[in-house]
């Protein structure tokens, strides 16, 4: 072969070999790479999130299909949309459209979460979260809810125009090469969006407050502790006293009290069985809600210095970035609402409209029930129910793997619901996220209600997640409802996994009269706050102290704030939702302070006992004494149930949230009620160790404090300040370090009313702040985030100095956001018309 | 030598004018397959560096112009959290957004040109 022949073939060879290679990079990435060509193009990539219409909207007018008449929506100063149309239908197309444009990578994620398809664009990172999602099986209960919905139900209609204004913004993101940058870094482009969709997220939301594996953890602790022990420090009723909204009187029930009784056995296949199921639950532990808090009362005119109701509530929930929440005006010939949504739902959850304002918060009653299903090899995949081998049923899902193969997953569902481990002993769970609750029907109703009357009604058919409606109106008028689905067995120790057989099956609801609920009450005032609405003597059993209600201390503090004042005004309201007095220390900080007076000091010990002294009980950034306090009672918590931990080996291995720490509620309530009131309570004494009093144990514990403290923030207590210990942090929605916010030392603890979820870094608390003042009917309210979903977007992360600082925003009017000049409008046309 | 330069000049115009028209309506190959063309047409060491010039300058020019106007480094710096790069690693998305865009043309215009060298001219 001629030489210059050779020369020709390798030069191709190569230049084949190179433009092979960097087209397959280009189109398909690398391992870690997004595909590099369509991701980098500054045209079409990455880049077009620092483009003007992904910043900020602008002034124009948009054709788009599906549209029926003209609407118009006016962006006020941070973003908030004021959406009006001139057709109810419009008006929930308009809310899908808009909705898009901000939050599509958070909406898409979040159905994705629920409907088990996270793999499909992550890969096995997210295997565990798609399983879990597929076996408990919120696509299944979304679906059902679909197709029970009538061709002329309001609720479907709503449904489909939202999903059509979603869909509208997906093809023109599309069309324009604008899709989110998310999609482009992971290289997929969104489905389209269903009614369905919208019910997982509804699904979700039920999903992240009201699923506990609290049954399992019970058995766990029996197991360990014995049965008599572990009902003696997780109780069914609160051993200290709480403030219940709704203390009474109670009509008399329809089934008999559960009793918590002797005893109760846990063989070593159900430990196993619970143990395996607790492990589950921790591989799915950011997507449950871990933390008890929120809060909302209500003050009637009585009680205000305008004569007029004021209200409150802010939802306690993980803080992330975008936020969950999406702030919106809606205004219709059939709607007029303002409030916030969860990007993917029509409505809003939270607001007012012109007669009536609401806010939630967690009722927290049991909601998930295991079961222990009867299996045997004689019987394969059958189990014995009501006296017979019965099928499970069984359902096959496939979850695409990004990067992997399709992983096939069969899910077995007994008669009380799916199976959700098969470790030692098949576990069903019955929870309500499986009933098809018409929660958004309930809230179309509640948007248009006019009084408590109306309120009351739409609630009567809300299933889940349990909520406390708190309830203000024009009229002065206030109220709580706690509505929701509250189960009620035939037998068992429901607070334990029960026999799947039948004789524990859930047998029905407590009826709506029944459940917990005020309406003007003499006092003036209602407030909730996840303590246990009810008093002792409520008849029907809605959980224990560890399923999993608050320790009470936020309610007791707004209880104590609300019931002596009686001039409240929208900045007493405020300065309520942003209090970080810890009331806890209130009541055991004096007792601390009277045992060390007689104790003998070091001199450091005395600087510490002085700190404390000169505290006001206020969770603050820069305050020392806040450091000492919370090191202290975690110290007391531990060395008061430590040595019965170790002596009777409770799995905190296995299980960390077992550990015994403030975040156990029951132990704070114990500790709390023994150092009190009861002082020589035998749970003082370590298990064959010497006798022990509430005092001794506080004495060590506040020791151990000052050493730990001095040796890790150094010997001068005056520079401890709670900033250095405690922070807090909202992290990217997608877990993405630098497009989130903080870590930033911040104030306050789980028990105050402004409240900081984790320790030492909190990543839940206030996700949202309302107050409405109805002697003028404005709303004001915030939230730690921003209205757009794009890191580079000035809506990004603009509210959250003004949240971090405790100041609210006025919510406009639709008058007064039409005439905000620098905002930008878009005016919606439906296409092909003029 | 004059003549020469102009066909380069030119070379590099086409390519960089292609990559910018194509990458507006999504076809972020554009200046590749012009770089092609030049190097198929001119079989010419030179089109090498004209195709990975024009690419550079298409994306390149792109970028600066939208930093006149937009938050380019802030972009470039959530992007590159966004991968795992590192924050405030901005630096390391322009290059690559660059680097690829060069390369991609100039792998193009290497091709162009081998594969010319097979294609015998009429003379």
């Amino acid at each position: 072969m001629p030489r210059h022949m050779a020369g020709k073939i390798v030069n191709t060879a190569c230049a084949l070999l190179c433009g092979t290679g960097i087209t397959y990079a280009s189109l398909h990435g690398l391992p870690g790479i997004p595909p590099l060509g369509p991701s980098l193009s500054p045209a079409t990539g990455v880049w077009t999130l620092t483009q003007t219409q992904s910043l900020l909207p602008h002034t124009e007018t948009l054709k788009i299909p599906g549209l029926e008449r003209t609407a118009s929506v006016h962006f006020g100063p941070h973003g908030t949309a004021y959406i009006h149309a001139t057709d109810d239908r419009d008006l929930f197309f308009a809310m899908g459209y808009t909705q898009a444009t901000f939050r599509l990578f958070q909406m898409d994620l979040e159905r994705r979460q629920g409907e088990g398809l996270l793999s499909q664009i992550v890969g096995k990172e997210a295997l565990s979260s798609d399983e879990f999602e597929d076996e408990l099986g919120l696509t299944r209960t979304a679906t059902k809810e679909w197709l029970a919905m009538k061709a002329d139900h309001q609720a479907r209609a709503v449904l489909e125009a939202f999903s059509a204004g979603v869909n509208a913004r997906i093809a023109h993101d599309e069309a324009t090469h604008h899709l989110p940058l998310m999609f482009k870094l992971l290289h997929y482009k969104p489905a389209t969006w269903t009614p369905i969709d919208t019910l997982v997220i509804q699904g979700i939301m039920t999903q992240t407050l009201d699923y506990t594996d609290t049954p399992a953890q019970y058995a766990i602790l029996a197991h360990s502790l014995g049965y008599a022990r572990t009902m003696e420090f997780f109780p069914i009723l609160p051993k200290d006293k709480q403030s219940p909204y709704d203390p009474g009187p109670y009509a008399k029930p329809t089934v008999s009290a559960v009793r918590a009784g002797a005893s109760s056995r846990v063989n070593a296949s159900e430990y196993q069985a619970m143990l395996s199921f607790a492990h589950q639950m921790a591989q799915v532990q950011g997507i449950l809600h871990t933390y008890s808090d929120s809060n909302n009362w209500a003050v009637s005119g009585s009680r205000t210095a305008s004569g007029s109701a004021l209200m409150a509530g802010d939802p306690h929930l993980n803080q992330t970035l975008p936020s969950i929440w999406y702030q919106v005006d809606a205004s219709a010939p059939g709607y007029h609402f303002s409030g916030v949504a969860v990007p993917g739902l029509p409505v809003i959850l939270i607001g007012h409209n012109r007669h009536i304002s609401w806010s939630l918060t967690d009722v927290q009653n049991q909601s998930t029930l295991l079961y222990k299903e009867e299996t045997s090899r004689a019987h394969p995949g059958d189990y014995f129910y009501k006296g017979a081998w019965r099928p499970f049923q069984r359902i096959v899902y496939d979850i695409p793997v990004k990067g992997g193969k399709t992983v096939h997953l069969p899910v077995s569902i007994a008669a009380q619901g799916p199976v959700m481990t098969q470790h030692g002993q098949a576990l069903a769970v019955d929870w309500m996220g499986n009933i098809p609750s018409p929660d958004l029907s309930v809230m179309l109703h509640i948007l248009q209600a006019h009084n408590f009357a109306e309120f009351r009604s739409a609630l009567s058919k809300w299933y889940a997640p349990t909520q406390n409606f708190v309830y203000a109106d024009r009229k002065g008028n206030i109220g709580m409802i706690s509505a929701g689905y509250y189960p009620l067995v035939a037998g068992g120790k429901p607070w334990l996994p029960l026999s799947g057989t039948g004789p524990d099956n859930v047998v029905g609801s407590i009826p709506y009269s029944a459940i917990p609920q005020v309406y003007d009450p003499p006092s003036g005032y209602v407030f909730s706050a996840n303590q246990r609405e009810v008093g002792d003597n409520y008849p029907y059993y809605i959980g224990t102290t560890y399923d999993f209600f608050a320790n009470g201390y936020r309610a007791d503090e707004i209880a104590h704030v609300l019931g002596a004042s009686h001039h409240l005004t929208v900045a007493d309201m405020e300065r309520l939702q942003t209090t970080v007095r810890d009331y806890l220390a209130t009541k055991i900080v004096p007792v601390l302070l009277q045992d060390e007076a007689h104790a003998s000091l070091t001199p450091k010990e005395r600087e510490v006992v002085q700190l404390l002294a000169d505290w006001h009980d206020r969770m603050r950034a820069s305050s020392p004494a806040a450091t000492v306090w919370w090191t202290f009672w975690t110290q007391y918590v531990a060395d008061t149930f430590g040595p019965w931990w170790s002596a009777d080996h409770v799995p905190v291995q296995s299980d960390p949230t077992l550990a015994p720490t403030p975040a156990l509620a029951p132990l704070d309530e114990d500790l709390q009620a023994w150092t009190l009131t009861d002082s020589t309570n035998p749970a003082f004494t370590p298990p064959l160790g010497a006798p022990r009093t509430a005092q001794q144990v506080m004495r060590l514990a506040f020791s151990q404090t000052v050493a730990a403290l001095t040796k890790q923030l150094g010997p001068n207590p005056s520079t401890w300040k709670w900033k250095r210990v405690h922070s807090r942090e909202f992290p990217s929605l997608a877990n993405i370090n630098g497009l989130g916010y903080g870590p930033r030392g911040s104030s306050g603890d789980e028990w105050t009313v402004n409240a900081a979820d984790g320790f030492p870094i909190s990543e839940a608390g206030p996700s949202w702040r309302f107050v409405m003042n109805w002697a003028t009917g404005r709303g004001y309210g915030i939230y730690p985030g921003g209205q757009s979903e794009n890191p580079a977007s000035p809506w990004y992360e603009d509210q959250v100095p003004t949240w971090w600082d405790g100041r609210y925003h006025p919510m406009l009017t639709q008058a007064e956001a039409r005439a905000y000049r620098a905002g930008a409008v878009w005016t919606l046309k439906p296409a092909g018309k003029g | 030598m004059q003549k020469m330069w102009i066909g380069w000049l030119a070379a590099v115009v086409f390519v960089a004018a292609a990559g910018w028209a194509g990458s507006q309506y999504g076809a972020w190959y554009a200046a590749a397959l012009a770089a092609v063309i030049v190097g198929a047409v001119t079989r010419r060491g030179f089109s090498i560096v004209a195709g990975g010039l024009g690419g550079l300058l298409s994306w390149g020019l792109m970028l600066a112009w939208m930093a006149l106007r937009e938050p380019v480094g802030k972009a470039a710096g959530d992007v590159a959290a966004a991968i795992g790069v590192g924050i405030g690693s901005g630096a390391v998305v322009v290059v690559a957004t660059l680097a690829v865009a060069a390369v991609l043309s100039l792998c193009g215009a290497w091709l162009g040109m081998a594969l010319g060298q097979w294609v015998k001219v009429p003379t």
